[in-house]
């Protein structure tokens, strides 16, 4: 449910006499000159039962000239021109509609109408004052009656909790509209003038279920200004979103607001895409694990601007074949972590390099048991510097099943030679 | 609707449609003073009618009417109770405009001696 905008509604009123706003009418009527505020809608719109609201109030402008001033009202009149309620029951029409009359003893008037080929029926409210708002509703029931009956109940607040009255009409005839009206004149009827204020028009209308049966494509949401309220679709079975397209330069983003768990989808990219997606994160994300089922053609590059941390690489069970190892394509300098090793290690790590590359001196703090083997195998004689003895032993050993020496590696390994 | 015994001639009917509306009037507007003040008199509570003051008193939490409440009831009480008495009152309406025997006995001379006050 919605307020009408009442500036998009068709506007004859080559007087002035209405300032048209978004929800408010100022009418400076006059029953001598026509004019009207009204939109037609498809024929037979307004079918059926409906129920209508809108506030009201007549301004003192200290002269009763006894003016009509219809604020609400439904025809069949598609003129583009400006339309009157007088005029319509004069040339035997039909309509409905609802009007303040400024009646004797300033008493203000809420006329309800019903004009079927010309005929009037009708009830009234007669007790009303000046400068005040009342806040209509006006129904249609057409299960009360043998035609239904048009009911005007005014309320003195806006909330509609303090009924002053409810004017009924029992209709004479079954007859759809198409033609709403915010505001009309009464012409011709004289040089009665009055000042009425018209504001809040809401029609109740519910969304209109169209049955489709292929496939739909919605308009695009256009908002000039700042949107105050967000559009909700209701989907019961499962949507698609449309793919994002965007055509030049997109100065705004689009937020999601989501209360559980998201899933995004995957990117699917065909032929060479020519921008990158960037997604703005405020929070911690999680990538998630890479996975390639078959044979992976091209690497994925991420440019980071910040630090970054590579995760740990973990291997579950035992890795099989040279092409599963990971090749980190580098255009820089790069320094290869400390390699840590706890407990263990059953296995050497081998980088391969195809470049030139300087490794780093090999630094053993502490005591490590080295062997030494000879390719020729046999017997040997042997020099080592011994850090107990503060000089050179020379001795002669088996090397067919290696020497173990234990080495003081602060020292140079090069003191340890086979002779 | 229901009309009292001694109710029999149609202009009698209208006019008590027109009371039984007034009622109806007054009966809404102490339900919707409860709503919209959260308290309701209980000599008020009293003049409603006796579904309305067992259905709304249950609805009613710490004796405040909420929005939900009053707009069941609203839909569900008194728009039917309302419509109950406006479809009674057209037809009555109808009734007594179309009362063939009390045309016949209009004298318009009679009548006619003042001005109608309309204009």
């Amino acid at each position: 449910m919605a307020l009408e905008n009442y500036t998009t509604y068709s506007e004859y009123d080559a007087s002035g006499l209405v300032t048209v706003g978004a929800n408010t009418l100022a009418v400076a009527g006059n029953n001598k000159i026509a004019f009207s505020v009204h939109k037609v809608f498809a024929a037979g719109h307004f079918s059926g039962d409906f129920e209508h609201v809108v506030a009201v109030a007549l301004n003192d402008d200290s002269s009763i000239s006894y003016a009509w001033c219809p604020f609400w009202g439904l025809s069949n009149e598609t003129a583009e021109s400006a339309h009157s309620f007088k005029q319509i029951k004069e040339a035997s029409g039909d309509c409905l509609y609802v009007t303040q009359y400024e009646g004797s003893d300033s008493d203000v008037w809420i006329r309800l109408f019903e004009i079927s080929t010309g005929t009037e029926y009708t009830d009234f409210y007669k007790y009303g004052s000046y400068d005040t708002w009342y806040y209509c509703e006006i129904e249609r029931d057409e299960s009360v009656g043998t035609y239904g009956t048009l009911l005007c109940r005014i309320y003195s607040d806006e909330s509609r909790t303090s009924l002053v009255d409810t004017l009924s009409v029992t209709l004479h005839e079954k007859e759809d509209f198409s033609t709403v009206y915010a505001v009309s004149s009464y012409y011709n009827n004289d040089g009665r003038t009055y000042s009425q204020e018209i504001k809040n028009l809401d029609l109740q209308e519910a969304g209109t279920t169209h049955t489709v049966t292929g496939a739909i494509t919605l308009p695009a949401l256009e908002v000039s200004g700042t949107a105050s309220k967000r559009h909700v679709y209701e989907a019961t079975g499962a949507v698609t979103l449309p793919a994002l397209e965007v055509s030049g330069q997109a100065s705004k983003k689009h937020v999601y607001e989501a209360t559980g768990a998201i899933t995004l989808p995957a990117l699917e990219v065909s032929g060479e895409a020519a921008k990158k997606h960037i997604y703005n994160v405020t929070g911690a994300i999680e990538l998630p694990a890479l996975e390639v089922a078959g044979e992976a053609a091209r690497s994925h590059t991420w440019e980071v601007t910040g630090d970054i941390t590579l995760p740990a690489l973990e291997v579950a069970g035992e890795a099989q074949s040279a092409s599963g190892k990971v090749t980190h394509e580098v255009t820089g300098a790069i320094v290869l972590p400390a390699l840590e090793v706890s407990g263990e290690a059953t296995r050497f790590h081998s980088w391969e390099v195809k470049g030139a590359v300087t490794l780093p001196a090999l630094e053993v703090d502490g005591q490590a048991e080295i062997a030494i083997s000879l390719a020729g195998g046999g017997e040997t004689d042997f020099q080592v510097y011994s850090s107990e003895d503060e000089d050179y032993v020379t001795g002669m050993a088996l090397v067919d099943g290696g020497l173990l020496l234990n080495v003081d590696w602060k020292q140079r390994a090069t003191e340890a030679e086979c002779l | 609707m229901n009309y009292p015994t001694d109710v029999k001639t149609n202009a009698d009917r209208l006019a008590f449609c027109y009371a039984a509306q007034e009622r109806l009037r007054l009966a809404h507007n102490v339900v919707g003073a409860w709503y919209r003040e959260g308290i309701v008199d209980s000599k008020a509570l009293a003049t409603l009618p006796t579904a309305w003051q067992k259905s709304l008193s249950t609805a009613s939490k710490d004796g405040v009417l909420s929005e939900t409440a009053w707009k069941e009831f609203k839909a569900n009480a008194y728009d039917v109770a309302e419509k109950d008495v406006i479809g009674e009152l057209g037809a009555m309406k109808e009734a007594v405009m179309k009362d063939a025997a009390l045309v016949a006995s209009v004298d318009l001379d009679k009548t006619l001696s003042t001005a109608t006050a309309e204009k």
